[in-house]
């Protein structure tokens, strides 16, 4: 792993096509700027882990479960909900 | 963590034809084929999407059916993955959690499962539009 000091209005380089680059810093927060070819896909890395725990939250118990009935139930809460 | 289909698919679960997840789901990377069961009743928006192997399985609906515009951009690198083409129909599915009570019930938003319908790959995508949520609620507030 690379670990690099960098100030503001300094960039990296990744590559031929991907420049980062620092905009601002603020107590305790860096802004940064991100120039990259539009099939590179870039995600605040706490959003994956939030799908991934959503994902994994999902999956338990799911195949247990009475979809006929649960399809129905939801359908008499949200008529419920509109009288 | 294992996926057996209740009795309630009984008699006549409906099951479709293998998809492929080349990269598998967040989180659950290792797992690459799934395949979609109906519970047979028709107008149910619900089903499951269960891995081959057994070992998991989701609640899945088409999220147009909670959000009817529901719409977004299908980025470059997503196209060439599911080898798109420009008469490639897809199928969007949204996974749902049911933590304990129907009332509670949330569906996924935010990062939907695109499946090409021809050759049966897909993929789960983030999407970058802030107004669709990770958990949003299924039953009206």
């Amino acid at each position: 792993m690379l670990v690099i000091t960098r100030k503001a209005g300094e960039s990296v380089v990744i590559g031929d096509n991907i420049e980062i680059s620092i905009v601002d810093i603020q107590r305790g927060s860096v802004r940064i700027s991100i120039d990259a070819p539009r099939d590179i896909s870039i995600f605040r890395k706490e959003l994956i882990r939030e799908v991934a725990q959503t994902n994994i939250e999902a999956s338990k118990n799911a195949g247990l479960l009475d979809l006929d009935a649960i399809s129905e139930q939801l359908r008499t809460q949200n008529q419920d909900k509109q009288v | 963590m294992h996926c057996q289909l209740s009795e309630y698919t009984e008699p006549s679960p409906v099951r479709d034809k293998t998809i492929v997840f080349e990269d598998g789901l967040y989180g659950l990377e290792h797992i690459k084929e799934y395949e979609l069961i109906s519970t047979g009743k028709q107008d149910n928006p619900f089903r499951w999407l269960r891995a081959l192997s057994g070992e998991v399985c989701f609640i899945v609906m088409d999220p147009r059916h909670i959000e009817p515009d529901y719409d977004f951009e299908l980025p470059d690198d997503a196209i060439a993955k599911l080898g798109a083409t420009n008469d490639t129909q897809f199928v969007v599915l949204s996974i749902v959690v049911l933590p304990d009570r129907v009332e509670n019930m949330t569906i996924n938003l935010k990062s939907p499962l695109v499946i090409n319908s021809e050759n049966r790959r897909g993929m789960q995508l983030i999407l970058d539009e802030d107004n669709y949520e990770l958990r949003r609620r299924l039953v009206r507030g």
